[in-house]
């Protein structure tokens, strides 16, 4: 799903964000990537966003070789992967059913698919009494489930969330993560980056430890279990 | 793309006009005082341009012609109408009208001239004799004005339309057989064509100025709209949605823009020129009525104001639309 083969990516001032980076994520995979502020957690989910280009390496998502992706391509692309962002990103303008039925609007979808589509997934994330609110009139937790809600809605195979528990309060992280776990079991892969590490070593699983912009740990840890730096 | 999903767009456009309606206003506000500076600015060379066009249709020039005896015009001595008359006296007359007939058929048949009014010698020593009042009285009696002792030539009144092709005309009437000399204030027609020149360069000069301060103001305040909404193009870029997708509905709120600010300059110029039309003309001193006399009416640049309205306010907020989120679609 995921190949990250030797990559790296410096920026205009020549900062180095990801210093020959490798690591896999195979298909139906749940994986934390960790990382202090400023590691290069952010600089990742940019590549496999192909908001960035890595100078170096190769970057293969949902089989597409993200070096050499060509521009018309990209909406293409991103329309098959769900993405959660710590600050939520839906579009102010637009009530929760709106900002949910846009990501299959720019799929073309007709009316009526929209029509049955969003509600089912709204009622999955326990929405379905929000859908004519807009983002500012619902809680913290309610708009990361409507972010959520939106990366499910094109039933996508691999849904990227950054720092998807950032801006909520920890109960509800865990609510989150718990929802991610079950997308995941239905068959999605998922990539969560956070630095949260109390919160991944509580769940456990494959965890990535990113430092300075190389891969520290990688490796399978049980719930409540430690992970270490290589 | 789907009808339903180009409906959506359209919508959407619609939409967030009134959902970022606080920017909508500054846009409006913006384009509308633009476009009635410029309106204004069009009609106030127009009316400038109109007057000088007065002024240049009431220049006439007198062409002086030859008494029918010195010479006589092409092929007045062959009618049959001449030859038939008869006494001399009766035959002299005729020719000489159809020697001024002639002359007449030859100015209007010059594309330049719009107006030839025949004055006879009568006629012209009656007018002189008026002009030279009491003295006029004493030094010219009946025979000066249809007897022998009149020494006035016939003539024609000519007006011309297009001042600029003075120099022109003159060599054309000078040409015509029995015309003695052309009388015009050459001096005046130069000053009106110099006059004229100057106002259109000023004219379009003003006007080409305000569009291009206005184009930047425009575009300025649209891109400073679309800035404070770049999360949202950012974040339409993330799900997947094509530029295309994007761009629709902004062109379609610019398309809004430009009409809504163009429908209420347009209203705004129509009032206030109707307003000074009727109330400062009719209150304002003899002079100021006099000069309102030649105002253009609105009625006649209604239609090409309303054009000039819609299809620029139209072309600005695609443009200002379009060029604006350039930069935030790049993700």
């Amino acid at each position: 799903m995921i190949d990250l083969i030797d990559v790296s990516l410096k920026y205009d001032n020549q900062t180095t964000a990801i210093d020959d980076i490798n690591f896999k994520v195979d298909d139906g995979e749940f994986v934390f990537i960790v990382g202090s502020s400023g590691a290069g957690k952010s600089s990742i989910i940019k590549l496999l966003l192909r908001e960035r280009v890595a100078n170096s390496g190769t970057v293969l998502v949902n089989g597409y070789n993200l070096n050499r992706i060509k521009k018309r391509k990209i909406p293409e692309f991103r329309r098959k992967l769900g993405v959660v962002f710590q600050d939520f990103r839906l579009i102010p303008t637009l009530n929760v059913f709106d900002n949910v039925a846009f990501s299959l609007r720019v799929t073309d979808a007709s009316n009526r698919y929209i029509r049955s589509r969003v509600p089912y997934i709204l009622n999955l994330m326990g929405l379905s009494n929000k859908a004519k609110r807009f983002p500012h009139e619902i809680s913290g937790g309610e708009q990361q489930r409507v972010a959520l809600a939106r990366a499910l809605v094109n039933d996508p195979p691999l849904i990227i969330a950054d720092e998807p528990t950032g801006n909520i309060d920890p109960e509800l992280s865990y609510e989150i993560v718990e929802l991610l776990q079950g997308i995941n079991e239905c068959g999605t892969t998922i990539v969560m980056v956070t630095h949260e590490h109390e919160l991944v070593r509580d769940f456990g699983g494959r965890i990535v430890n990113i430092e300075h912009g190389r891969v520290v740990f990688d490796g399978i840890v049980p719930a409540g279990g430690h992970y270490e730096s290589k | 793309m789907r009808a339903n999903s180009a409906k959506y767009l359209v919508k959407q456009g619609v939409v967030n006009l009134w959902a970022n309606r606080m920017m909508t206003l500054a846009s409006v506000g913006v384009l509308t005082a633009c476009l009635i500076i410029v309106g204004f600015a069009v009609l106030l060379t127009e009316n400038i341009n109109g007057m000088v066009n007065y002024v240049e249709s009431q220049n006439e020039m007198v062409v002086f012609i030859y008494d029918y005896d010195e010479v006589a015009a092409d092929g007045v001595e062959d009618s049959d109408v001449v030859s038939e008359a008869p006494d001399e006296s009766e035959k002299a007359d005729l020719l000489r009208q159809a020697q001024i007939l002639a002359i007449e058929n030859k100015l209007k048949s010059i594309s330049n001239i719009s107006k030839v009014t025949y004055r006879s010698r009568e006629d012209a020593m009656k007018s002189y004799k008026e002009q030279a009042g009491d003295l006029g009285e004493t030094l010219y009696d009946e025979d000066h004005i249809s007897g022998d002792k009149n020494i006035l030539p016939d003539s024609f009144v000519v007006k011309i339309s297009q001042l600029e092709l003075l120099d022109e005309t003159i060599a054309q009437i000078q040409k015509i057989t029995g015309v003695q000399s052309v009388s015009a204030a050459t001096d005046v027609a130069d000053t009106l064509t110099d006059i004229k020149g100057i106002v259109n360069i000023i004219g379009i000069g003003i006007i080409a100025a305000l569009v291009i301060v206005s184009l930047v103001i425009i575009f300025n305040t649209i891109r400073s709209t679309i800035f404070t909404r770049r999360k949202e193009l950012n974040i339409m870029k993330y799900v997947g949605a094509t530029n295309g997708f994007i761009r629709l509905p902004f062109i379609v709120e610019g398309v809004l823009l430009g009409l809504i600010s163009a429908f209420i300059a347009y209203l705004v110029i129509w009032g206030g020129y109707s307003y000074v039309m009727t109330n400062v003309a009719n209150t304002g001193s003899a002079w100021v009525k006099s000069a309102f006399e030649n105002i253009i009416p609105f009625s006649q640049v209604a239609l090409d104001l309303a054009l000039f309205f819609v299809i620029s306010s139209v072309v600005i907020g695609v443009l200002g639309s379009v060029l604006s989120i350039r930069n935030h679609i790049k993700v």
